[in-house]
């Protein structure tokens, strides 16, 4: 009864989680690549499970396509390799990695894979040629890999103990269920 | 040490944001002609015919999309990104249909919206329909 009730939380604080990244990248759009959703998924990825942190993407992905209108096969499976890559890199190799300042240089690269994804989608949905696709999108890269060094830079560290704080109460809660 | 740990991530973010300031610079740079001059304009549907073809003369400090604007009726949806052509004349493509308007100048694909084209004087601009892959 207690092991269910803590599933139900846990699913509980997944979904408010998904929420706040998909509402934040919406509220952000209106700035070209300014948006917290790779600080968000490098701290979901150091805080949960990967089965957790790829639920997160799968809802984030389908309901982002969903609502930009960009939801068909050569474009989300791009979308979803790019995000997925955070949680699989930061539970393997970067596992060791704690540092915010650390954290924030592989969000560059983060950054830039996510936005790499795009450019063979694109190149085939838009039949836009590559080296036009490539330079045209500089500047947005540039847009979102420092904006994402900057927002792991500063937040990363607050957040993380936030969350940490609520993962601490849900293991006292296991504890005390124990006893 | 601790304030000098604050002081490098101040210094690196100011850089940083100095930076994102100049990409964001690059995107919206209004883009004007410096002089007068003639572009031509062509439109192509999606059957990849020639449905039009205009010259049109421009003067100086004239923006693309004035001069495009003052010879057909327009439609754009307006993003973050500038804005994005939905209808050109007689070519139409909704932002979630399954065709987009193509732009190219001097037969070579623009890197940019029309926000970002420069008129030139002798440029050709050429409005394609052109259906997207997959879906």
């Amino acid at each position: 009864m207690m092991k269910s009730k803590n599933t139900v939380k846990r699913l509980v604080i997944l979904a408010i989680l998904t929420t706040i990244l998909f509402v934040q990248e919406q509220a952000l759009s209106f700035i070209p690549n300014v948006q917290l959703t790779f600080l968000l998924l490098v701290l979901y990825a150091t805080s949960f499970t990967i089965i957790e942190n790829v639920l997160i993407i799968i809802v984030h992905v389908i309901l982002d396509n969903l609502v930009m209108g960009s939801f068909n096969f050569l474009f989300v499976p791009f979308m979803l390799a790019g995000y997925l890559v955070i949680p699989i890199t930061i539970k393997t190799i970067f596992r060791k990695v704690k540092n915010p300042l650390l954290l924030a240089l592989i969000g560059i690269l983060y950054s830039l894979i996510y936005s790499w994804m795009f450019i063979i989608s694109n190149v085939f949905m838009l039949q836009v040629p590559f080296w036009t696709y490539l330079v045209a999108d500089i500047p947005f890269e540039i847009i979102l890999s420092l904006s994402s060094f900057l927002t792991i830079l500063w937040l990363y560290k607050p957040l993380k103990n936030i969350i940490d704080i609520h993962i601490l109460e849900y293991n006292i809660d296991e504890e005390q269920m124990e006893e | 040490m601790k304030s000098k740990d604050l002081l490098f991530k101040i210094i690196i973010s100011i850089v940083a944001l100095a930076i994102i300031i100049g990409a964001f610079f690059i995107i919206y740079k209004r883009q004007e002609s410096f002089e007068s001059g003639q572009v031509t304009i062509e439109i192509i549907d999606k059957d990849n015919e020639i449905v039009d073809t205009k010259n049109v003369y421009f003067k100086a400090k004239e923006t693309m999309f004035n001069i495009v604007s003052k010879e057909y009726d327009i439609r754009y949806e307006k993003s973050s990104l500038g804005r994005f052509i939905t209808k050109v004349g007689p070519i139409e493509a909704s932002l979630n249909s399954d065709y987009f308007i193509q732009i190219s100048v001097d037969d070579k694909i623009s890197s940019t919206g029309i926000d970002g084209i420069k008129p030139i004087d002798g440029m050709k601009l050429t409005f394609k329909l052109v259906k997207i892959v997959g879906k």
